[in-house]
């Protein structure tokens, strides 16, 4: 059993209680506009390439398929890429990565032992993403073997089997109200948010300590009636307004995408 | 309303203070130590046969006798006897002369002497910095005042003593040393008296009630304390007070601890409770006897030079008793909540913690981090205790260890450290690579070149030869010195206070401590240790050069980029990976099999440790490019904090690299820095870091909660960031006072993300 995982990040204090290690999986069902972890989207991996680490050695030059070309810069053709990583184990300068790699159960267990004299109390693993219910079934059995604290953040965008099942198996959760209303939502992240909403019913009736998270984007998320509406479908839950912080469109051409919200 | 009135009265109490400290007292000192030196030397012609106890017994007394105390009528405490510069403890170093350095610099000779030759290649040696090197072979900055024996029967008990020795004394030899400790105890009863006297004189002329109150008090008090045991917080802060001013005046070594302040205070607290003291009162007169140490440095002068501008004076709170339950008190709480309210720097608070210490310490010793304020050091001992004890240590003593100086334990009342030991790992790696054969034949060292080797295995085998020569070779010199010490100035006083010499009837620079070990603190490990795997990694795992490529590749300065960026990005100990967490415990594994059977002056054993003062910066001046990416003369690690060439992006993943050493192998502890960011960083995730880092091998820390923007804001608009208190290298400071170079130091290092 595998998870295809795009980061691992130790000594987090803001996905969850106390620290905890967060595992960002790979594959996303939404395309928001203001996404921060485009590397995130796909649950197979492909090639990201930081042209400000590059230092045009020509290393990458060792890929049979022909994805590295150097025409006054480095030029890359991910289309080609067979995703063998001889480009990226020859790379001097870690330019080149993979967005994604595939962990066993062990090796995640593994990584969490050796956190978990951090974790106290309240801390412990967050399962973040893309969206991690997308590979809940088998999130689902590591879980078991996990003693400490476990949360999830979610865009809620599952079907309700598999979004109850991740309310049996964690203790904390994190979930994202983006917009109240459907044809924004679709407009904005590429999917209905009904959905969503049956799911958060299901947080309602659950009990499970969470909190609902609202990322503010100045003129999409932010708007009164937006969060007036947001407000009136969670009732008295937790609710977090997240501060938008501007994104560097660097993150989206190391994947080769372009940036849609300016 | 009362709040503002005390604060007030401590404002104007820092500044008359600092002012005496800043203006007055490096003249009186450099006053005294003339009048005392010509008298001494003029003693000294008319007895030219004299031996070194009877120079020291003429010391005790001539310093004592031209001392003149100052009293400071808004403190009702007595210390200050002009003997000594604001930012030294008392020792003969660095061109620190005072009349305590009398005999020391008489006798210094002998070192030299004794055996010319061992002397020109311990210069040779120490002048390439293979190690650190004072003047002396011995470190003589480290003391700490024993106090138990005082706070248990006053000096009259630790006279007695020394009579009652007397009469046990089987030689010349023995019953000099014993004399001359009682020279020096009733050298310390003469000064106490003084101060009486003076008190007495001056309360005469005051004007101003709580000023005359003061002066009656220093009156009846000095004329008893610390000649009798304390009996009161107040008078056992007038112990620490005194004592630590007086022993440092006489004897000629640093003395920069004060102790388990809250260990040895306690009883006292019961007991003025019992009497119906109020916690008000006890905690102005700990707010008092605070404010003194933070006065005697002018924070906001500028840090630039070596140790110019810090004051090693330091102080031991937490911990555990002998049954292993916590220390936190009334007077621990006190302390703290004294330090952080004053605004205090120094004296340095040293924070003993566990994993199982209580949420209450935790969160008061966390409390100044997340306010910018990184004014103490953390000291685990769930790692320190258990080390000690491999070493060596009894368990009736490790309980009760301090840290004293910048980092350096010891345990006070049963020996004294010598803590300044650096050993230059990583130079020991260059001059493997460079093999620099004159500076080599110089320092009369065997090594073997390193770019023939074959195998990494070579590699590994040929450095650690080269480096145990250099230990070796320190080893013999220090051992060499050592014994010569109490030939060159005999500490009598010290060790009268000291439990061991009067049962041995032999000094402490004798032998005659109960614990008589040496340190070895090796400097710069993680550099040498990502060097190594970088050998491996390029020249035998991916064979992309020759280990002799790589070499000429370092002499020229790193003239291939896309080969150091391999280096760079080669696995590195701190950053998760295995096989480096593997190779730094092999290491420390092979020093200390390697070191067990070297032997020390007087049979104690070599202690393990990993930390340097601010070398990071000067060493690192001098050693050319490393495999590990390091250029010419940049700046080199700290303990066994990561390199800062690689950014290491979660503070969590170097301890559990740290999981791999065998702890108990480093009883002179590790330090390590921490930079986390100040944003979203709470109590409740400090405590649970600290936890963390107590169950991981982590010994010393040095914490820092700040964020690099704000830094750099800093370096910019310096008026708005004073606030801003950072660790450096075993001292706080204010960021803005540091210079560019410190400050750039502080901003090289890994800022941890969350």
């Amino acid at each position: 059993m595998k998870i295809a995982i795009s980061n691992i990040q130790n000594f987090c204090v803001h996905d969850g209680p106390g620290i905890r290690t967060v595992f960002f999986l790979s594959g996303c069902p939404l395309r928001c506009k203001w996404c921060h972890n485009p590397e995130t989207w796909e649950s197979s991996p492909s090639i990201a390439f930081e042209k400000e680490r590059c230092i045009l050695c020509k290393g990458c030059n060792v890929c049979s398929q022909g994805v590295h070309t150097f025409r006054g810069e480095h030029l890359i053709n991910r289309s080609l890429c067979k995703r063998c990583g001889r480009c990226i184990e020859n790379c001097p300068t870690k330019a080149i990565s993979f967005t994604a790699r595939e962990y066993e159960e062990r090796e995640i267990l593994e990584i969490i032992d050796k956190q978990s004299a951090f974790f106290g109390d309240v801390g412990g693993v967050t399962f973040s993403g893309g969206e991690p219910l997308t590979q809940w079934e088998r999130v689902s059995r590591l879980c078991k073997n996990i003693s400490v604290s476990k949360a999830v953040e979610t865009c809620g965008y599952t079907g309700s089997e598999t979004f109850k099942k991740m309310l049996s198996d964690v203790d904390y959760v994190m979930m994202d109200i983006k917009l109240y209303d459907e044809s924004q939502h679709i407009k904005y992240t590429g999917v209905s948010n009904k959905p969503i909403l049956e799911n958060l019913k299901l947080l309602k009736e659950s009990g499970i300590d969470c909190c609902i998270r609202t990322p503010l984007i100045p003129g999409i998320t932010d708007t009164e009636e937006n969060l007036s509406g947001i407000q009136g479908i969670i009732g008295d839950l937790p609710w977090e307004k997240l501060p938008y912080n501007a994104i560097t469109p660097q993150k989206y051409e190391r994947l080769g995408m372009t940036f849609s919200l300016s | 309303m009362w709040k503002e009135v005390l604060e007030m009265e401590y404002a104007s109490i820092k500044k008359e203070l600092n002012k005496y400290y800043l203006d007055v007292a490096p003249k009186s000192a450099k006053k005294l130590q003339k009048e005392c030196f010509a008298f001494l030397d003029e003693a000294a012609k008319e007895i030219s046969d004299a031996d070194n106890f009877t120079l020291k017994s003429m010391q005790y007394k001539c310093i004592a006798d031209k001392i003149e105390p100052v009293i400071f009528p808004k403190l009702p405490f007595y210390f200050e006897m002009g003997s000594m510069h604001p930012f030294c403890d008392g020792h003969y170093l660095r061109g620190m002369l005072h009349a305590n350095g009398w005999l020391i610099q008489k006798n210094e000779h002998i070192f030299r002497e004794e055996n010319p030759h061992m002397n020109k290649v311990r210069i040779a040696n120490t002048g390439e910095k293979l190690y650190l090197g004072d003047e002396m072979y011995f470190d003589l900055e480290h003391f700490s005042i024993p106090l138990k024996k005082i706070f248990k029967g006053g000096l009259r008990g630790v006279w007695e003593e020394a009579k009652q020795t007397l009469q046990r004394c089987e030689t010349e030899a023995e019953r000099k040393f014993v004399l001359t400790a009682i020279d020096g105890i009733e050298a310390v009863k003469s000064l106490s008296e003084k101060f009486s006297k003076k008190a007495e004189e001056l309360a005469l002329t005051v004007t101003d009630e709580s000023e005359r109150k003061n002066l009656e008090l220093i009156k009846e008090t000095a004329a008893r304390i610390p000649w009798e045991a304390p009996k009161s917080v107040y008078e056992g802060l007038a112990t620490i007070a005194f004592m630590r001013k007086a022993v440092g005046s006489l004897e000629g070594v640093g003395y920069n601890t004060m102790g388990r302040v809250d260990v040895l205070l306690y009883p006292l607290y019961e007991e003025d409770k019992k009497k119906g003291i109020s916690d008000d009162e006890i905690y102005d007169l700990v707010c008092k006897f605070l404010l003194i140490w933070d006065a005697h440095i002018d924070k906001v002068k500028e840090m630039s030079g070596y140790a110019d501008y810090e004051y090693e004076n330091a102080l031991t709170l937490g911990g555990c008793d002998k049954d292993g339950n916590e220390v936190f008190n009334e007077i621990t709480k006190f302390f703290l909540k004294a330090h952080y309210e004053l605004d205090n720097t120094y004296p340095k608070i040293m924070c003993r913690y566990s994993a199982k210490s209580s949420k209450e310490y935790i969160g008061m010793i966390t409390e100044p981090i997340l306010n910018k304020k990184s004014v103490l050091l953390y000291c685990n001992d769930d790692k320190v205790m258990p080390a000690m004890k491999k070493h060596g240590f009894s368990d009736e003593h490790i309980y009760d260890y301090t840290v004293s100086g910048c980092w350096d334990i010891g345990i006070d009342d049963y020996c004294h450290g010598q803590c300044g030991q650096y050993i230059n790992v990583l130079r020991a790696l260059e001059w493997s690579m460079y093999f620099p054969k004159e500076k080599i034949e110089n320092c009369e060292l065997s090594l073997k070149p390193l770019e023939n080797a074959s195998s990494f295995e070579e590699v590994y085998e040929i450095f650690m030869h080269n480096l145990m020569q250099i230990i070796y070779k320190k080893a013999e010199q220090e051992a060499f010195g050592t014994r010569n010490w109490s030939r060159i100035s005999p500490l009598c006083l010290t060790s009268a206070l000291t439990y061991g010499p009067f049962e041995k009837r032999r000094d402490h620079t004798d032998g005659g401590s109960t614990y008589n070990w040496e340190a070895m603190l090796l400097a710069a490990v993680p550099d040498a240790i990502d060097s190594l795997i970088a050998i491996k990694t390029l020249c035998y795992d991916k064979k992309v050069c020759t280990l002799k490529e790589l070499i000429e590749c370092c002499r020229n300065n790193w003239d291939n980029e896309v080969l150091r960026q391999m280096a760079i990005s080669a696995p590195s100990y701190g950053d998760g990976s295995e096989e480096a967490s593997r190779l730094i415990a092999k290491f420390v594994d092979d020093v200390y099999n390697k070191t067990r059977n070297l032997p020390t002056a007087y049979g104690g054993s070599w202690q393990i440790g990993s930390y340097m003062y601010t070398e990071i910066i000067w060493w690192g001046k001098e050693i050319a490019a490393t495999p590990n990416g390091r250029r010419n003369g940049e700046l080199i690690s700290q303990g066994f904090t990561p390199s800062r060439l690689k950014k290491i992006d979660s503070v969590t993943d170097v301890f559990t690299s740290l999981c791999y050493l065998d702890s108990e192998k480093l009883s002179q502890g590790v330090v390590i820095n921490v930079v986390l960011p100040a944003t979203n960083m709470t109590g409740d995730i400090i405590e649970s870091f600290l936890r963390g880092c107590a169950r991981s091998n982590t010994y010393i820390m040095q914490i820092n909660c700040v964020d690099k923007e704000d830094l750099l804001k800093a370096q910019k608009n310096p008026e708005n960031y004073g606030h801003i208190i950072v660790r450096v290298c075993g001292f706080s400071a204010q960021f803005i006072s540091l210079s560019k170079e410190y400050q750039d130091e502080f901003l090289s290092r890994n800022f941890y993300i969350n």
